[in-house]
């Protein structure tokens, strides 16, 4: 067994540059809070709602593999388990944005004066308003935190169980659990995206709004164990377990997450342009103008089209260092999306800052540092589940 | 060949399995032999089986992705001639092109063209339906739908030799090998 301590090596040595990186960057971006508040402001909240966002996909793709199952689920469950239990973590660069002394006004206009006139948004002051914000923003907490460490503790029991009926039923039980809290998962994060980000543009309103943006970093999450798992799969145990098959199915869920984020995206654009409602456009109009409209066809064409093409080739999902690099290429990809949906109403024209990126950076780096950690502390492939076991007898007779 | 003709002759031998590793364990083997016009039987799918009898390429994704192209850009042109030139109407004021409108018609006509090459393109080219097979004239065949696993070497191969082919087959962990009269 000395041969799984190459990956924790490599793991450790991952983490330690992802500490660098996220001390540097926060220092920098903290720097930054000196010369310019208000960037400062935008920066940090940009940085900190695209790594939740990480954290809650995560949590809602492993929900949604424990209630229709999968072998590509099993595989990369540790990715998962790991990236949802950094999510109560995620939540203080989060608590930064907001309730720093002024970023709650700097961000939202609905918790100023002149805006309370207006009546399309005098209407929601009952829900848009900073109390209910932070007991929202506590909830949120409490009961994502609940389900990360729950489900990952359910696993940590089925990898003790010498029992192979008991694995198996461990299995059962997450599914039954699953159920339920996909539902109010997808519910609670609704509303957590309606309030940390659409709510930036209080007279505007979307329905679809937090199920576009949740798909959105599922895909990311998705990007990412792809990148892990490809990255480990020369080392024991993703050495003997992996087979063809698993890469090329988890290859098709990225066509089909790249395609459901289309889909989402485009309903809400063809819902708003149709009704072409004064109050409604204008969510487009900003993104549209003003240098964001580069961004959104390079969204449109680069997140989209590009992938999708890619991604329909056999060969692709059968290679795993292209569909590795694709996958990479679609992270970025995320970085942009998120980017043009958070800040064209901060900043009318379009301009990044430098402390865009180290914020991104340094939030990144210490996400990743976490990550990492929790990923060091167990198995890095869940021991006892049965689809695993299936997998490695099929990999002996291959 | 003359299908009016009355076929008669050996079609092929037929070994039979009992498990879908073995099956695939033979393919294997008898591919690497040189034989290359054979075929496997099995009542599910088997992983890397089609890989193992040569069956590499076939054309029913190439249909489909022209099938798919050509309903896309059929269904946008048919919304561009109806709203821009043969019906012209305005529309609250909107551009006669009014692509986002277009964009769902345009998705089903891809989906729906696709969907039937996809259909009628793997029948066609899969050469389905056949009301005849000479491998249904071998009694113990009628398990392939059950829980029996076959595969025939056809006697068009020109490595084909009854004797030879036959012997190699019982080598192969073969439950039975049975003559596939035509």
């Amino acid at each position: 067994m000395s041969e799984p301590n190459v990956l924790i090596e490599r793991i450790s040595r991952s983490q330690r540059t992802a500490l660098i990186i996220g001390i540097v960057g926060i220092a920098a971006t903290f720097a930054g809070l000196a010369v310019n508040k208000t960037q400062f402001t935008y920066s940090w909240f940009y940085g900190s709602l695209f790594w939740a966002g990480l954290s809650a996909g995560a949590l809602g793709l492993y929900l949604l593999n424990n209630v229709v199952g999968g072998k590509w689920g099993a595989i990369i469950r540790r990715f998962l388990e790991a990236s949802a239990k950094v999510l109560p973590y995620t939540f203080i660069p989060l608590a930064i944005a907001f309730f720093l002394p002024g970023a709650m006004h700097t961000l939202f206009p609905w918790v100023r004066p002149e805006f309370l006139k207006d009546p399309a948004v005098a209407h929601k002051i009952a829900y848009l308003n900073p109390q209910g914000f932070t007991i929202r923003f506590i909830i949120y907490l409490l009961f994502w935190t609940f389900l990360g460490y729950r489900l990952s503790s359910r696993t940590d029991i089925q990898d003790k169980t010498k029992d192979h009926a008991e694995g198996v039923a461990i299995q059962v039980r997450m599914r039954q659990f699953s159920a339920p809290m996909l539902l109010l998962f997808v519910l609670t994060s609704t509303f957590a995206f309606f309030d940390w980000v659409m709510s930036l543009e209080p007279t505007w309103y979307s329905t679809i709004y937090g199920a576009m943006y949740l798909i959105g970093q599922v895909l990311a999450m998705l990007a990412l164990s792809i990148i892990l798992l490809v990255r480990y799969s020369d080392q024991s145990p993703f050495k003997e377990t992996i087979n063809m098959p698993v890469t090329h199915d988890l290859g098709n869920l990225m066509l089909a997450f790249t395609m459901v984020w289309a889909y989402l995206s485009f309903s809400q654009f063809l819902i708003t342009w149709a009704g072409n409602l004064p109050e409604e456009i204008q969510w487009y109009q900003r993104r549209f103008t003003h240098g964001w409209g580069y961004v959104a066809w390079t969204v449109s064409v680069f997140h989209f089209c590009v992938p999708f093409f890619i991604l329909l080739h056999r060969f692709v999902k059968r290679n795993p260092k292209l569909l590795a690099t694709l996958c990479v290429y679609m992270f970025l990809m995320r970085f942009l999306d998120v980017f043009w949906l958070s800040q064209p109403p901060l900043r009318p024209e379009l301009s990044v800052s430098w402390m865009d990126l180290t914020a991104l950076a340094g939030i990144g780096g210490i996400w990743f540092f976490l990550f990492f950690q929790q990923l060091k502390t167990r198995p890095l492939l869940p021991l006892n589940d049965a689809r695993l076991i299936a997998m490695r007898h099929e990999h002996h007779h291959a | 060949m003359n299908d009016n003709a009355p076929r008669t002759g050996l079609y092929g031998l037929m070994a039979e399995f009992t498990t879908p590793e073995q099956l695939l364990d033979a393919a294997n083997k008898t591919y690497a032999a040189g034989y290359r016009q054979m075929d496997a039987y099995s009542p599910m799918p088997v992983e890397g089986l089609a890989d193992a009898i040569g069956f590499r390429k076939h054309y029913v994704s190439q249909a489909v992705l022209a099938a798919g192209l050509t309903g896309c850009v059929g269904g946008f042109s048919l919304l561009y001639w109806i709203a821009k030139i043969a019906y012209a109407h305005n529309v609250a004021g909107r551009p006669f092109n009014s692509w986002p409108a277009f964009i769902p018609i345009t998705f089903e006509c891809t989906v729906l063209l696709s969907a039937l090459m996809a259909v009628f393109g793997m029948f066609a080219m899969n050469g389905l339906p056949q009301p005849y097979h000479p491998v249904f004239n071998v009694p113990e065949f009628a398990r392939a739908t059950k829980d029996r696993f076959f595969l025939c070497v056809e006697a068009a191969d020109p490595l084909f030799d009854k004797e030879r082919t036959r012997e190699f087959l019982s080598t192969l962990t073969a439950y039975e090998v049975a003559d596939v009269e035509n």
